[in-house]
């Protein structure tokens, strides 16, 4: 038995190893096919998209993969770009860099013209410098961080970044809610969560307020912030600001700064968005709380709406901002497209770069950076839904 | 005695063979269609994860003391050689051609030596416990140097002066090519075979059977067992200087959790606990399967997971046990000399219970 | 605020953590006790707990029943989870492996079953509803009191299983030496798995408190705890009973102040963010100082 045991163990090893000889023997076939797609002569035209759809960020890689399937079957169903129909595929990362990694050089040699993706500025930032060596138009729906289009230039995004989130979060906590004090929370192991507490922090100065307290947790998934919030809530803020994701915010830090006797404001950034999911059971206890956001589904426009109907229709439930952004990335480049005329990866690169656009997150040019410059949104938590509070910055 | 020391000339120079045969064949292979991105992204993951599984090999398997919290010394190496990279482009040293491949391995031993003197430092105080202890100590220290290195500036954003806490670390320009890395890692694993065959070796192994006999025979068991955690942290600091290299230039602490370090851990006890053939196996199908079989990526920690308990069940010693692969035995074997016969495996000893701490 | 109402504040809030860590520890300690092995899956037991209870507590709730009846079911599962472990995967590696295999088989059963449960309830939270409404008393919330008192109550209830009944002098003998108990007549298998399902039972009562202080289980949610709660066992000296308790209480306190006043007493060098480092430093220093822990008597190295 035991013997047998092992051989079977040794056995499906082995038959793995063969496996992967199989498929090793089956790339080229593909690569070679790509490189005549990237000429443009092939029949349709291929998107990438590598986000993390298994894993711990599984959620926001299903908002990604909703989003660009809405928008590819729309345009598809509309008769495709330059006539051509568009075929997307979507690869796994996991939310890991290595495997982000391994997944756009996959879509690269499968022929792309471009790729979206991936969710996370961490893994973005390491698809950024793979984009040096070949050129690949990597467009990533929400990677905020400021550095990830730095001297990338055929990296873009459909969010605006960190530094312009956290200056807008402090512009609206000094001028809307008169605030003169406030605190900060922040995981400091995480980019996320210490990229927009600094540019928060630094955009503090300019808009003349006082940061009275400043509280850091080890990890974003920490579960019990009251001593951090105890200290905060000592130092008599008028508001606190907290970027974390949904996952912590609705369960834990709302609910806790509550339970600590704080009723004032509490200030998110994007990552909120999703909290009406994670929320307990009083909901009460979210009220006076608000986020930036990158797009509003409540905002009246008919673009919005068409979008909101649309997908509920798809899917069953409203879509949330990395699902509109992803939603936007795909007629981002499809706008490229039609402005360059061709699916020649260089050739949209230059179309997109400077490029004047308007979706459902809104109407923006993006700027040196490839960054879309637009205001953001402020939403309101009022008995557990979501509400427009205000729009704020930009241009518009 | 005579006879033994020609055998192994022969086999010294048959490994040379092999090596050149290796790098023939990456030549091939670099010409051909198939060197994508995507191949050679790949071949690169193998090679980091080889050093990774044969240096985690030496306490885990050769050892039989087991650590938990191998990854942070293949962070502090990540860090170390790309903040020494960071400084040297800073400084303005070029780093295309060969003078690149210098400094690229100038940055691995800074590197490996860094995560060689942490390895130092942590087995000192954590050798002195034993069996779960030690894997739980070993946890907490992976873990302590992971919380440090995200909390300190120069290792995070642009690194350097230019540095900010909490952030990845960007803009690792890439030194090395494929065949650098692919002879760094035959080296690494040489000089591994080399270590756990010498003398110190088999006072190593002679140490997972027995300790208290080894020690009574004589065997100073405290040294062998720093020098070991030593050399091996040393050679996880080259996994790590590989990893930080390995074209993407980012590196993030979430790449060494505790997570991952199950991950090689696992590797290491399904390719055999005490040999580095069976690690380099696991560590290169470990490695490509995930790829194979991306539409099951959801099950993939789970099919392991119960893997390794089937394995722990049926044949705890791991896939290869404490066989190592010889060309010189597998070209006799061909030509119908008896191969000699492997060692019996060790570490199927039966311990009865296991009060012992 | 005054700095001494704000130290005690941050007392309570330690107490609220540390109670956690507590009940966590004593089933860590349980299973330790016999065995001597560092159950990895015990946190993992929690987090079945927990989704039995996100999964029951509507179910109660639309029956009329009080919301916590649901921990019945949590106990149930989790103590069929833990004989299942120790029945298919421990004792048989136990009998022919040896110490390392059985760690080995310990992380192995803490991936399956995390891996598990992200196969079947996917990566998202689930949200667990209100569990109890209890009334604050003074500074302290009615749901820390509850966990401690519980808490207190487990291990005097443990206390006199271990010591009084016949039993648990079956546990201590298997725990001393396990060839002796067989020749005294102890049933060893059956020992150990009731151990274990003892052990998983509380495993379901901390993951009831759990969710009533946290609301939201997650797939991930026992490693964490699990390790701090080893710390706390290890602390209080592994395989005492009441040294768990002590350990938890004294890991969630030290925890809570470190975060409270780490980054005034170092200038900014260590902060808060250094809870989880300092939470396995102080896991360093007992090992090396004092392996037994605090409750525990130093027995010398067996050959």
């Amino acid at each position: 038995m035991k013997k047998f045991v092992s051989l079977a163990l040794a056995g499906s090893l082995l038959v793995s190893l063969v496996g992967c000889g199989a498929s090793s023997s089956a790339a080229p076939a593909s690569a070679a096919s790509g490189a005549s797609s990237a000429a443009s002569t092939s029949a349709e035209i291929s998107l990438g998209v590598t986000a993390p759809l298994t894993g711990s960020l599984a959620t926001y890689g299903e908002s990604v993969q909703k989003g660009v399937t809405l928008a590819v079957d729309e345009i598809n169903a509309a008769g495709g770009i330059l006539d051509k129909q568009v075929k997307v595929t979507f690869e796994d990362d996991k939310g890991d860099s290595t495997e982000g990694a391994n997944s756009f050089n996959k879509l690269v040699s499968e022929g792309v013209c471009a790729i979206i993706g991936s969710v996370t500025s961490g893994v973005t930032s390491g698809l950024a410098t793979l984009t040096d060596e070949n050129g690949m138009l990597l467009i990533t729906p929400s990677g905020t961080a400021d550095t990830l289009t730095e001297g990338h230039p055929s990296v873009f995004r459909a969010c605006f970044n960190d530094s312009y989130q956290g200056s807008i979060a402090a512009e609206f906590a000094a001028k809307d809610l008169g605030a003169k004090k406030v605190a900060i929370l922040y995981a400091s192991s995480d980019p996320y969560s210490a990229g927009i507490a600094a540019s928060f922090e630094a955009a503090c100065k300019t808009y003349g307020l006082d940061v009275v307290a400043k509280e850091s947790s080890s990890s974003m998934t920490d579960t019990d912030y009251s001593a951090q919030l105890t200290n905060i809530i000592a130092a008599g803020p008028d508001v606190i600001f907290a970027p974390y994701y949904y996952d912590t915010v609705g369960p834990y830090i709302v609910p806790q700064t509550r339970a600590a006797g704080y009723t004032g404001v509490l200030l998110g950034a994007d990552g909120w968005d999703g909290t009406t999911d994670t929320m307990v059971d009083d909901k009460s206890l979210y009220n006076n709380t608000y986020f930036i956001n990158h797009y509003a589904a409540d905002n009246p426009s008919e673009e919005v709406q068409n979008f909101v109907t649309s997908f509920n229709a798809a899917y069953g439930s409203t879509p949330n901002a990395i699902a509109a952004m992803s939603y936007d990335a795909v007629y981002m480049i499809k706008t490229a497209i039609e402005k360059a005329g061709t699916d020649t990866t260089a050739d949209i690169v230059t179309a997109m770069t400077g490029m004047e656009f308007s979706g459902v997150t809104g109407s923006f040019k993006l700027n040196d950076l490839n960054t879309p410059e637009k205001p953001a949104v402020v939403m309101e938590y009022v008995d557990g839904n979501l509400v427009f509070k205000a729009s704020v910055g930009g241009n518009g | 005695m005579m006879k033994l020391k020609k055998d192994s000339q022969k086999g010294t120079l048959l490994n040379f063979v092999g090596i050149a045969v290796l790098f023939a064949a990456l030549l091939v292979f670099q010409q051909s269609s198939f060197a994508s991105p995507y191949m050679r992204g790949i071949l690169i993951q193998c090679c980091y994860v080889i050093i990774m599984v044969t240096s985690l090999n030496i306490p885990n398997g050769f050892m039989g003391q087991f650590s938990l919290g191998h990854v942070g010394f293949m962070a502090v190496g990540a860090y170390t050689s790309a903040l020494v990279t960071k400084a040297l482009v800073q400084v303005g040293v070029p780093y295309t051609g060969l003078p690149g491949y210098a400094m690229f391995l100038v940055a691995v031993l800074v590197g490996a030596l860094m995560a060689g003197l942490f390895g130092l430092m942590v087995s000192v105080p954590a050798l002195r416990l034993r069996g779960d202890y030690l894997a739980i100590i070993t946890l907490g220290f992976g873990e302590i140097i992971r919380v440090i290195i995200q909390n300190i500036p120069i290792a995070g954003g642009k690194g350097l002066a230019e540095g900010q806490a909490g952030q990845p670390l960007i803009g690792i320009k890439n030194f090395s090519n494929m065949y650098v890395i692919v002879g760094l890692t035959i080296a690494c694993v040489a000089l591994m075979y080399a270590f756990v065959r010498s003398k110190y070796g088999r006072a190593i192994k002679a140490i997972r059977d027995d300790e208290i006999a080894s020690e009574a025979a004589g065997i100073n068991t405290t040294y062998y067992k720093v020098l070991a955690f030593t050399v091996s942290a040393f050679f996880a600091g080259v996994a790590g200087a590989i990893f930080a290299h390995r074209g993407l230039g980012t590196l993030q602490t979430s790449d060494f959790t505790f997570v991952k370090s199950t991950e090689y851990v696992l590797m290491v006890v399904l390719g055999g606990m005490g040999s580095l053939t069976g690690s380099i196996i696991s560590a290169v199908v470990l490695s490509i399967l995930p790829e194979v079989l991306r539409a099951f990526a959801q099950y993939r920690m789970l099919i392991y997971a119960f893997l390794l308990v089937l394995m722990m069940l049926f044949r705890p010693i791991g896939l290869c046990g404490t066989w190592e692969f010889s060309l010189l035995d597998t070209l006799r074997g061909i030509r119908g000399h008896k191969p000699k016969k492997p060692q019996a495996p060790a570490g199927v000893k039966r311990e009865e219970v296991s009060e012992d701490v | 605020m005054n700095p001494f109402l704000l130290f005690i504040q941050q007392l309570v809030n330690g107490l609220r953590v540390g109670s956690i860590y507590a009940l966590v520890a004593l089933g860590y300690t349980m299973v330790y006790g016999i065995i001597r092995l560092i159950n990895f899956a015990h946190g993992d037991f929690i987090m079945v707990g927990g989704y039995t209870l996100a999964f029951t507590v509507p179910l109660m709730v639309a029956a009329g029943m009080p919301a916590w009846l649901a921990v019945v079911a949590a106990i149930i599962t989790c103590a069929i989870t833990g004989i299942l472990v120790e029945k298919l995967a421990y004792s048989p590696v136990r009998r022919r492996g040896n110490r390392m295999s059985s760690l080995i088989t310990a992380i192995a059963m803490s991936l399956l079953l995390e891996n598990g449960a992200q196969v079947l309830f996917g990566a998202n939270p689930r949200g667990v509803g209100t569990l109890f409404t209890l009334p604050n008393i003074g500074v302290f919330s009615g749901t820390t009191l509850l966990t401690i008192v519980l808490g207190a109550l487990v291990m005097i209830a443990l206390q006199l299983f271990v010591n009084k009944t016949k039993m648990g002098r079956g546990m201590r003998a298997v725990s001393e030496d396990k060839e002796a108990a067989t020749l005294m007549g102890v049933h060893v298998n059956r020992t150990i798995a009731i151990t274990f399902a003892v052990g998983s039972a509380l495993a379901a009562v901390a993951s009831l408190m759990y969710c009533a202080q946290y609301n939201q289980v997650t797939t991930t949610m026992g490693s964490m705890l699990g390790l701090k709660a080893f710390v706390a066992a290890v602390l209080g000296g592994i395989g005492v009973v009441p040294g768990a308790m002590l350990g938890g209480i004294l890991i969630g306190v030290v925890e809570s102040l470190s975060k409270a006043y780490i980054g005034t007493l170092t200038g900014g060098v260590i902060t808060s963010a250094f809870s989880d480092a300092i939470v396995f430093a102080i896991l360093i220093v007992v090992l090396l100082v004092k392996p037994a822990g605090i409750l525990g008597s130093n027995a010398g190295e067996k050959v």
